[in-house]
C-alpha cells in the first residue's frame, strides 16, 4: 500500500454513472487501507449517498446559507460512511437559478478554511462534466486534481463531455503538466460503445483504465443503498474496481490533455476517422494557405483580443443609480453586494457633503438618497437572489412611494436572477420599474443615465396632455456637478421674475406626479448640448412631441440675456423681460467697468477641451482682453464647439501635445495662460490659472473668473510653496 | 430616529482588501473587475496617504527613473493607485486572463514594485478563473498576492483582515522561512503593531503617537504591516518581540497566524488606546510583558488628565456638562467599544440613539444625514469619509495627545446646545 497522498478527480456527463464509479473508486481505496474523503461537486448531491448507506447528507451549500459564519462546525456536513470513507456534498441550487459552478467556489474555500483534507490521503472529486464554466473546473485545478479520470459511454455526448474536460485541463496545464489518468469506460451496451470509446481514447492518446461491465449487480447495491463493493460479491464488477484502486495506490502514470476539435471529434467518433498529426507548417503550406483565404475567415471568428473593446468609464448601474435618485418620492433598490451600492452611494453623497462643508447647503437628494440595497451575498449568488429583491420591493411598497426603481448589478446579471419579473408587483398607483443594467454588461455610466431615464420616462410620462400655460420642463440636468442646484435656483429666479414656472425637471429632482404631467408644459429646456442630452431630448421629440427650446440653459451674459429675450418671446411677455434685464444689465456693466482698468489690453492664451467658452471669452472681450492664441485639445474628433464667433474661430488651433502650447506662449508672450499643466510651466514671466470644471448659469458666470484674473495680474504672487516640489520629491522618493 | 433608520451605506470586504494592500508600500494593487468598481478606489487610496513616487523598472547607471503618471493610460488610467482590467460583459462569458496577462505584462514593464496583488471584484470572482495559475506563469519569482474572491456584503473588517492575513501567507511565509521570532538580545524592544490600515480616518496622527508614548517606553515599533509599511518592514517583523493587536477585528487573524508560524506572542488590547485609561492599560500591559518601565509615559498621562480636570470643570461648573450629555457612536466594533467606554466612564456622558444625541461620533454620511433632519447636535469625524476637512497636521484620539484633542473636541461640541 502506498502512502502517499493524492487527490483524484472524476469527471463526467450528468447520468453517465460517474457518482456510482467514484463510490466504488473510494471504497476500494478504503478496502486497501487508504484514509478516503470523496467530496460530491454536483447540485444533485447524491455523490456519496451510496457509501452513506442512503443517507443524504446536509451539503456545504445549504449549512452555509442556514448558519451564521462563526457557527459553523465541519462535523455537521462531514459524513462518516462505508470503512470510514468521509463523505462531502458541496450541493448548489435548483435548477435555473443562481449559480452552480459559483456554488462549488464557495463550498471549496470553505472546506479550505477548514482544513477539511488534513486527515485523508486520498480526495476523491466527483465532478459534474457537462458544464465547462469556471467554478465546475475548480477541482481540475493544479492546487486540488494531482489526477484526472474521464468516465465515458460509447455514446457521442458523452465522449464529447469527456473531450470538453480534457480542453479544461489543457487550458490549466498547457503541454507543461501530465494529469490526466485515463478513461473509465462504462458500458451501456449500445451497438459500436466500444470501437468508438477506443477510437476516442488512441486520437486523445489516453489509456482505457477500467471497463465498468452492464450489470444488475449496480442495481442491486443502488436498492441496497450499498456500494457495489460494500455488497461484496466476487466477480468482474468488484474486480474492476479493485484493480482501478490498486492501479491509482501504486505508480499510477499520468498524461498530457491532448483535446480533439469538435470536427475532428464527430470525424473520429462516429466516421472512425484518424487523428491527424499537426506538423508545423512549411513555406508552401503558408503559402497555399494564403491562397486558400480560410485563416482569414478562422480569425474573423476567434475571440476579440482585449484591446480592440474600449474601455467602459464607469457602469451602467451606477450611472442609473445616480440619476434614479432624482425621482425624489420614489425608492431605488440595487439589486447588488454592498460594495455597489457604496461606490453608488459614495458617488450621490460626495457633493451633497462638500456642499455642506464648503458652502452650507443642504441637498437632500444627495446627502440622504432613497437608494438601498439587497446586499446580495455569498449564500445569494448561489441560490440565487430573486426572493429576496422581491421581499425588498415589497417592503419598499409598503412605504407608499411614488415609484419603485430596480438596479441590476453585474453579480445578478451573471447569476441571472430574473429582475424584470420584479415588474408584475407593480399596482395601480406604485409602478415598480427595473432597470436591466447588470452593471457595466448593459454598458457604461452614461448608458445607464440613458437607460433610467428611457425606462423611467416610458413607465411614468403621459403623452398628449392639455398643455399648461407659462410652465417648462428642465430637461438633462443629471450628473454629478456642484452646480447643479446653484443653476437651477438661478434660473428658477429669472424665469419666475417673468412669471414662468418649472413644471418637471426630467431627470434632476422631480416627482412621479411631476414626470406624469411632463407633457403638459409647452416648452422645454434643455440643461446642456451634451451629445447624451441631445438624444435625450430626440427621443423626448419623437416619443412624446416634445417642444424644445431652441437654447440650452444660458452661462454668461450675452447668452442669458439672448435666452431671456427668446424665452419672454415665445410666451408673449416680452413686457416683463426688459425690467429684469435692464436690472441686470446695469449690474454686469459696473462690474465689468471695474474690471477694465485691470485687465483692458492683456494678452491671455488659452488651452481647452473642445467645450464652448464663449461665456468666458465673450464677458472677457467686453473688458478689453486680448485673446491672441485658443488652442483645443480635441480628444474625440467631434466638430470645433469652443466659439460660434467666426473672429474668435481664426484664433483657435487644434493642438495634439503640450509641446504646441509651450511653443505658443513663447511666441506670443502672454500676460494669462490658461491651461491645466500650470504645474509644468517653469520660469515664467506670465501667469497661470485654470478654466472652472463647472459653470454657474446666469450673467455673472464671466464675471467671477474675470474677477479672478484681475486679482492674479494685480499681485502676481505665485506662491512660494510652489518652489517646494523638490522637498517632496527629496523626502517622499 | 434609531440607528438603524441611518441609511447611509458603509463599505464592504473588496474595500476592506483592497486597502489592506494599499497600505503596502511600492505595491501595485491590480483590480480584475469593471471601472465602476475602480474609481473609488484609485480616488480615495490616493487621497488616504502620501506615497513614495514609484519608479520605472531598469534604470540606468543604477538610478530608476519616476514614473509619469500622465504617460501611465493602459490599466491606469492616469490615476496612480488601483490599475483595473476593465471588465464588461464579453469578459465574463470568455474569462478575464487574457486582460489579466496583458495587465500583468503592462505593469512589469512600467513599474518597479515589491509586492504585485491581483483581487477580483465580485463579478469575476463568480466565473472561477485560475488566476492564481496565470500569475505564478506570468511573475515567476515576483512576490504576489491573489485574491480570487472579495466577497459578498461582508464586512469591510473581514476585508481587512483577509488581506493582511493572505499578505502574510502569500509574501510573508516564503521571505520567513527558516526565521524565528525573537533569539536575540537586544537594548531596545519592539512591537508590530496589528489592525490598523489607512482606511481609518486618523491613522497618520494615531501611528505617531503610539510610537511616540511606546518610545516614552524605550519600546520601538518595528512594523504597521498594511497601514504605510515599507517592504523593508514587513520583512523585518519576526524581528519584534511581541504582536500588538490593536483591532482585533482586522488583526487578530494574522496574529494567530504569526503566532503559528513563527511562534511570535500577540497581545490584544482591551481597547484601543482611546482616552486616558485605556491607554494606561494597553502601554502598562506591554511594558509589564516587555520587561520596561512606564514611568514617564505614566507621568505625561498624569500631567495631561491634570490639563483635562482644569478645562472640563470650567464647563462642568458653568453649565454641568460633559456629565450626562447623550452621545452616539457608530464605527467599527473596536471604534463603538473605546469610544463609548471613554465617553460614558471618563465624562460621564450617556450612550443614546442619533436622534437624541447631542454629540454624535461617526462618519461625514451619518452627520450630514442629521443635518437634513435638522438636528441639534455637534458630528466629531471618528471614521471615514469624512466631511471634506483637508488635514495637514495629522490628528489622533489616541494616546495622551489622542484623548487631549477628544476632550478638545467634545468640550467645544457641548455649545451646540449651551
Amino acid at each position: 500500500m502506498s502512502e502517499k497522498k493524492l487527490e483524484i478527480a472524476v469527471y463526467g456527463k450528468g447520468g453517465i454513472g460517474k457518482s456510482t464509479i467514484c463510490a466504488d473508486l473510494s471504497a476500494a481505496l478504503a478496502e486497501r487501507g487508504r484514509k478516503v474523503l470523496q467530496i460530491g461537486c454536483d447540485p444533485k448531491h447524491d455523490s456519496t449517498r451510496l457509501l452513506m448507506g442512503g443517507k443524504m447528507l446536509p451539503t456545504v451549500l445549504e449549512y452555509l446559507r442556514d448558519t451564521p459564519a462563526e457557527e459553523t462546525k465541519l462535523s455537521e456536513v462531514l459524513g462518516k460512511g462505508y470503512m470510514g470513507i468521509g463523505c462531502i456534498e458541496a450541493g448548489g441550487p435548483k435548477p435555473g437559478i443562481g449559480c452552480a459552478g459559483r456554488g462549488i467556489i464557495s463550498a471549496f474555500e470553505y472546506l479550505d478554511r477548514k482544513r477539511v483534507k488534513e486527515n485523508y490521503d486520498i480526495i476523491t472529486y466527483d465532478v459534474l462534466g457537462d458544464v465547462v464554466c469556471g467554478g465546475f473546473a475548480v477541482p481540475i485545478r493544479r492546487e486540488y486534481a494531482d489526477a484526472i479520470f474521464l468516465v465515458t459511454s460509447g455514446e457521442f455526448m458523452a465522449l464529447y463531455a469527456a473531450n470538453n474536460i480534457l480542453r479544461g485541463v489543457r487550458n490549466f496545464d498547457g503541454s507543461l503538466h501530465k494529469r490526466v489518468a485515463g478513461i473509465i469506460f462504462n458500458r451501456r451496451m449500445v451497438a459500436g460503445e466500444e470501437e468508438r470509446v477506443q477510437r476516442f481514447a488512441e486520437a486523445v492518446k489516453l489509456p482505457i483504465c477500467a471497463v465498468v461491465p452492464r450489470s444488475d449487480l449496480f442495481a442491486r447495491a443502488e436498492e441496497e443503498k450499498r456500494t457495489v463493493m460494500e455488497l461484496n460479491i466476487p466477480g468482474e464488477e468488484r474486480k474492476v474496481f479493485e484493480d482501478l484502486a490498486a492501479l491509482v495506490d501504486g505508480d499510477l502514470p499520468l498524461y498530457e490533455a491532448l483535446p480533439l476539435e469538435d470536427e475532428e471529434l464527430e470525424a473520429i467518433v462516429l466516421e472512425g476517422e484518424k487523428r491527424k498529426e499537426k506538423q508545423p507548417l512549411s513555406l508552401d503550406a503558408l503559402k497555399s494557405c494564403e491562397e486558400c483565404g480560410l485563416c482569414e475567415e478562422q480569425e474573423a471568428e476567434s475571440p476579440k483580443l482585449p484591446s480592440s473593446r474600449l474601455p467602459l468609464y464607469g457602469c451602467a448601474f451606477n450611472g442609473a443609480a445616480t440619476a434614479a435618485v432624482h425621482l425624489t418620492d420614489g425608492i431605488v433598490i440595487a439589486h447588488s453586494p454592498k460594495s455597489c451600492s457604496f461606490y453608488t452611494w459614495q458617488n450621490i453623497s460626495a457633493p451633497g457633503r462638500r456642499n455642506l462643508f464648503s458652502r452650507g447647503i443642504l441637498m437632500p437628494s444627495a446627502i440622504s438618497p432613497n437608494f438601498e440595497t439587497t446586499q446580495i451575498n455569498d449564500h445569494d449568488v448561489v441560490f440565487g437572489a430573486i426572493d429576496k429583491l422581491r421581499s425588498a420591493v415589497k417592503e419598499a411598497m409598503d412605504k407608499r412611494p411614488g415609484a419603485v426603481v430596480v438596479i441590476s448589478s453585474c453579480v445578478s446579471g451573471i447569476i441571472g436572477d430574473d429582475v424584470l419579473s420584479a415588474e408584475d408587483m407593480s399596482t395601480d398607483d406604485i409602478p415598480v420599474i427595473v432597470i436591466p443594467a447588470d452593471g457595466d454588461i448593459s454598458g457604461d455610466y452614461m448608458h445607464g443615465i440613458e437607460m433610467c431615464q428611457r425606462k423611467i420616462g416610458e413607465r411614468l410620462i403621459q403623452k398628449g396632455l392639455p398643455k399648461k400655460a407659462m410652465t417648462v420642463n428642465l430637461i438633462g440636468e443629471v450628473g454629478v456637478n456642484n452646480n447643479k442646484d446653484i443653476n437651477y435656483e438661478t434660473i428658477k429666479r429669472l424665469l419666475g421674475d417673468m412669471g414662468i414656472s418649472i413644471s418637471c425637471r426630467f431627470l434632476g429632482d422631480a416627482t412621479a406626479d411631476e414626470i406624469r404631467g411632463l407633457t403638459a408644459a409647452p416648452l422645454n429646456i434643455l440643461a446642456s448640448e451634451s451629445p447624451d442630452n441631445m438624444k435625450l431630448k430626440a427621443w423626448l421629440e419623437e416619443e412624446y412631441g416634445c417642444d424644445f427650446f431652441s437654447h440650452c440653459l444660458p452661462v454668461g451674459y450675452s447668452a442669458t440675456e439672448e435666452f431671456l429675450s427668446d424665452i419672454a418671446e415665445y410666451f408673449g411677455c416680452s413686457e416683463k423681460v426688459e425690467a429684469v434685464l435692464e436690472a441686470e444689465r446695469e449690474k454686469f456693466f459696473s462690474e465689468i467697468e471695474r474690471l477694465k482698468p485691470l485687465l483692458e489690453g492683456k494678452k491671455v492664451v488659452i488651452n481647452t477641451i473642445n467645450a464652448d467658452v464663449d461665456w468666458l471669452l465673450d464677458t472677457a472681450e467686453k473688458a478689453g482682453v486680448d485673446f491672441a492664441w485658443i488652442g483645443v485639445l480635441n480628444y474625440l474628433r467631434q466638430e470645433l464647439r469652443v466659439t460660434s464667433d467666426p473672429a474668435r474661430k481664426e484664433k483657435i488651433h487644434e493642438i495634439k501635445s503640450r509641446d504646441e502650447v509651450f511653443k505658443a506662449i513663447e511666441e506670443m508672450k502672454p500676460d494669462l495662460v490658461i491651461t491645466n499643466y500650470t504645474e509644468t510651466l517653469k520660469d515664467k514671466a506670465f501667469i497661470t490659472d485654470s478654466l472652472p470644471m463647472t459653470q454657474k448659469v446666469g450673467f455673472n458666470s464671466g464675471i467671477d473668473v474675470l474677477d479672478r484674473w484681475a486679482l492674479l495680474l494685480e499681485n502676481r504672487r505665485e506662491g512660494e510653496w510652489t518652489n517646494d516640489r523638490v522637498y517632496f520629491e527629496k523626502y517622499f522618493s | 430616529m434609531t440607528e438603524s433608520t441611518l441609511k447611509s451605506i458603509s463599505p464592504d470586504s473588496i474595500t476592506g482588501m483592497i486597502f489592506a494592500l494599499e497600505g503596502m508600500g511600492n505595491t501595485v494593487v491590480l483590480l480584475n473587475g469593471p471601472m465602476g468598481c475602480r474609481f473609488y478606489h484609485s480616488t480615495t487610496s490616493q487621497y488616504l496617504m502620501i506615497r513614495p513616487v514609484l519608479y520605472l523598472p531598469d534604470g540606468s547607471n543604477g538610478e530608476k527613473a519616476p514614473v509619469d503618471y500622465n504617460t501611465l493610460n493602459d490599466w491606469f488610467f492616469r490615476q496612480e493607485r488601483v490599475p483595473c482590467t476593465y471588465l464588461d460583459g464579453y469578459d465574463y462569458v470568455y474569462s478575464t486572463k487574457d486582460k489579466v496577462s496583458a495587465a500583468i505584462d503592462y505593469i512589469t514593464a512600467n513599474i518597479d514594485f515589491d509586492i504585485i496583488c491581483i483581487i477580483n471584484s465580485p463579478g469575476a470572482a463568480l466565473i472561477g478563473d485560475n488566476l492564481l495559475e496565470l500569475a505564478r506563469e506570468k511573475l515567476g519569482s515576483k512576490r504576489v498576492v491573489m485574491l480570487e474572491s472579495s466577497g459578498y456584503s461582508l464586512d469591510l473588517e473581514y476585508g481587512l483582515s483577509y488581506g493582511m492575513l493572505s499578505l502574510m501567507k502569500q509574501v510573508g511565509a516564503p521571505l520567513w522561512e527558516g526565521k524565528k521570532y525573537g533569539g536575540r538580545e537586544k537594548e531596545r524592544r519592539s512591537v508590530n503593531l496589528l489592525g490598523p490600515s489607512i482606511w481609518h480616518r486618523y491613522i497618520q496622527g494615531d501611528l505617531e503617537e503610539l510610537r511616540r508614548i511606546l518610545g516614552l517606553c524605550d519600546i520601538d515599533v518595528n512594523a504597521v504591516p498594511c497601514a504605510g509599511c515599507s517592504f523593508e518592514e514587513f520583512e523585518r517583523i519576526p524581528e519584534a518581540d511581541l504582536n500588538v493587536v490593536l483591532y482585533p477585528e482586522s488583526g487578530l487573524e494574522s496574529a494567530e497566524y504569526l503566532k503559528e508560524l513563527l511562534g511570535m506572542p500577540y497581545y490584544l488590547c482591551d481597547s484601543l488606546p482611546i482616552g486616558f485609561s485605556a491607554a494606561e492599560k494597553m502601554v502598562g500591559d506591554i511594558c509589564s510583558i516587555l520587561g520596561r518601565k512606564s514611568d514617564v509615559f505614566m507621568e505625561e498621562s498624569e500631567r495631561a488628565r491634570a490639563l483635562a480636570w482644569h478645562k472640563i470643570r470650567d464647563i462642568s461648573q458653568a453649565y454641568g456638562k460633559p456629565r450626562g450629555v447623550r452621545f452616539f457612536v457608530r464605527g467599527s466594533r473596536s471604534l463603538e467599544k473605546a469610544y463609548t467606554e471613554f465617553l460614558r466612564d471618563y465624562l460621564g456622558m450617556e450612550l443614546s440613539d442619533a436622534e437624541h444625541a447631542e454629540l454624535v461620533f461617526s462618519d461625514a454620511n451619518v452627520i450630514s444625514e442629521l443635518m437634513l433632519k435638522n438636528k441639534t447636535f455637534c458630528g466629531i469625524e471618528v471614521s471615514l469619509p469624512g466631511m471634506g476637512y483637508t488635514d495637514l497636521v495629522p490628528k489622533t484620539h489616541m494616546g495622551i495627545k489622542g484623548s487631549l484633542f477628544l476632550i478638545e473636541q467634545v468640550l467645544n461640541g457641548l455649545m451646540s446646545r449651551i
